[in-house]
């Protein structure tokens, strides 16, 4: 996915003060509902807080297991994007989610769609912590390891 | 080259798409299938029925992925596979001749086997043409009898009641979704079908169905208990369509038997998706994975092995998520009781919540978990059990607090 942006999230920045959660339930919703925020602040307690967003796998499962067609790669940028239109709401994609970062409210499931490179979240965060870039090789790399260790795979072959 | 692929759902579509790109400008792809629409969603056919969803809805991909001067669609169905001259005899008698075969050619449902399964307003729920004709009796009909606990006869038997008539589901089983669900998921599914409206009789057989020209009149049980109804839905099952490799080297047990490439046991024959048997995940045992991810996958694999790539099936792993009256459920790998005699299990119920959790552990490695009422986290669960990933705490597999907790730890 030579050209894509992807997500690059700097855990030491994040204060957990959900700012990006309310901006994303405003652009997505209308509403300052952090439950609507397709962007999630888990709390590490002495760690400190992590920022959780779909990364926008390279290999994703979740592309597989939707049976309604509702979730496509966008060829321009190696975003996947989930078109509510076509969504039943059956959760299949947030059964195979690694980085549980699919959600689901009222009959639909959804997913960050980057506010079409507008990127609420990042853009408020005061802090840095939600970066939206270039893939440079070592984060690249670091996005990589983090996927393999969530999915406990060694690299190799086929991979979902 | 000719490729010539057998079906045109999941399994189909995904290894056009993979060959596509991969393929000589000379090589050719003939797709063969006895579908009038291409690459429509079967998963969605309740949708379909209960009117949440347009016939236009149903397609999961567009059907300009054909219009490819390389490829070309005959809708005809196939007859028989002749391996040894490389090529399908179809219904209509005429020949279609390929150096690459790739079988998507799925399942069909298991016959009821009872007097009157063949009177007008039987039917069974496979193909969109099932679904219209389902559909159009619903309309009319006042009373619907669907046959089967499992998920295809849950979701007939909710569609149809969404359009309006009354229904009853008889299952020969003493518990819903017998297949895979453990009792606590039976119970909860028992009782959201039933705030439903759905009337439900485990353990019942039926014996016969009765009717006349215009149709159904009646089902009568086992037990002597007749139950009036103007349309039967069956959902007894499916079994893999194999007929069409009978008499070839290609070898079946329960379904075509495939190697980790999708190979069949004849060379340059691929099988893939519901049609196919395959690995299992912990590569134990082989066995029919009848699940759109793998149908997705297995048709993406076969295509990479014609194309020289080198990629593997992971093996397959019992999974389904569903919906019923506004409670999400998900099952993942094996919590049966019967099945996982000798493990450790944990697992709590939230009576006033509504939320079931359980995990099941073997040998100090996760083989199957259950959600019901909040699915938080489950993807990460999926990931331990397909990855064997040892289980520290497993109290911790069956709260809220708990999942996100281990989630959380590994992000840092």
């Amino acid at each position: 996915m030579s050209g894509s942006v992807t997500v690059s999230i700097q855990k030491d920045k994040c204060t957990g003060c959900g700012l990006c959660r309310l901006a994303c339930s405003f652009d997505k919703n209308g509403v300052f509902n952090p439950n609507a925020s397709r962007i999630w602040i888990l709390d590490g307690d002495e760690s400190g807080f992590y920022p959780n967003i779909c990364r926008n796998c390279e290999e994703a499962p979740c592309l597989d297991a939707c049976p309604a067609g509702a979730l496509v790669r966008r060829r321009e940028d190696g975003y996947i994007l989930l078109n509510s239109e076509k969504c039943v709401g059956c959760n299949m994609c947030v059964m195979v989610c690694p980085f549980c970062a699919i959600g689901r409210m009222g009959d639909r499931n959804f997913k960050c769609d980057t506010c079409n490179h507008l990127e609420k979240c990042a853009r408020i965060c005061p802090h840095g912590a939600i970066q939206f870039e270039k893939p440079a090789h070592s984060r690249a790399n670091k996005r990589r390891k983090l996927a393999g260790l969530l999915t406990a795979k060694t690299g190799g072959k086929e991979k979902w | 080259m000719v490729i010539v692929i057998i079906g045109s759902s999941i399994a189909s579509k995904s290894a056009l798409e993979t060959l596509l790109p991969g393929m000589k400008k000379e090589d050719r792809v003939i797709i063969v299938t006895r579908d009038r629409d291409l690459f429509y969603s079967r998963v969605l056919l309740p949708n379909y029925i209960s009117g949440e969803l347009e016939k236009k809805d149903l397609f999961f991909a567009s059907r300009d992925l054909v219009d490819d001067r390389r490829v070309s669609v005959v809708n005809e169905a196939v007859l028989a596979v002749d391996a040894d001259n490389k090529e399908l005899r179809l219904n209509s008698g005429n020949t279609v001749r390929y150096d690459r075969l790739i079988i998507t050619a799925g399942a069909s449902p298991t016959g009821v086997n009872v007097d009157g399964e063949h009177l007008p307003g039987v039917f069974y729920l496979r193909d969109l043409e099932d679904a219209e004709g389902i559909k159009d009796r619903a309309k009319r009909a006042k009373s619907c009898v669907v046959l089967g606990g499992g998920l295809v006869a849950l979701k007939a038997a909710t569609a149809v009641k969404k359009s309006g008539a009354q229904v009853k589901l008889i299952v020969a089983s003493s518990r819903l979704l017998s297949a895979i669900a453990d009792e606590t998921v039976s119970r909860l599914i028992f009782g959201s079908l039933s705030a439903e409206g759905i009337d439900i009789r485990l353990g019942a057989s039926i014996k016969q169905i009765g009717g006349n020209g215009q149709g159904v009149r009646y089902v009568a049980l086992e037990d002597g208990t007749v139950i009036d109804a103007d349309m039967v839905i069956a959902g007894k099952g499916v079994k893999p369509n194999i007929d069409i490799v009978k008499g070839t080297g290609i070898a079946v047990e329960r379904g075509i038997l495939v190697d980790a490439g999708m190979e069949t046991t004849v060379k340059g024959v691929y099988a893939a998706g519901d049609v196919a048997q395959s690995m299992d995940y912990l590569n134990t045992r082989t066995g029919l994975f009848t699940l759109w991810p793998d149908a997705a996958q297995q048709g993406r694999i076969a295509a990479g092995s014609i194309l020289g790539l080198e990629r593997e099936y992971t093996g397959g792993l019992s999974m389904n998520s569903f919906v019923i009256n506004g409670m999400p459920f998900i099952i993942i790998g094996s919590i049966r009781e019967k099945d996982i005699k000798g493990c450790e299990v944990y697992s709590n119920f939230d009576e006033r919540r509504q939320v079931y959790r359980k995990i099941v552990i073997r040998d100090g490695k996760p083989v199957g978990a259950a959600f019901a009422g909040d699915i938080s986290y489950a993807g990460m669960v999926y990931w331990d059990i397909r990855a064997g990933r040892a289980v520290e705490e497993p109290g911790k597999y069956i709260t809220k607090a708990g999942l996100k907790q281990i989630f959380t730890s590994r992000l840092f």
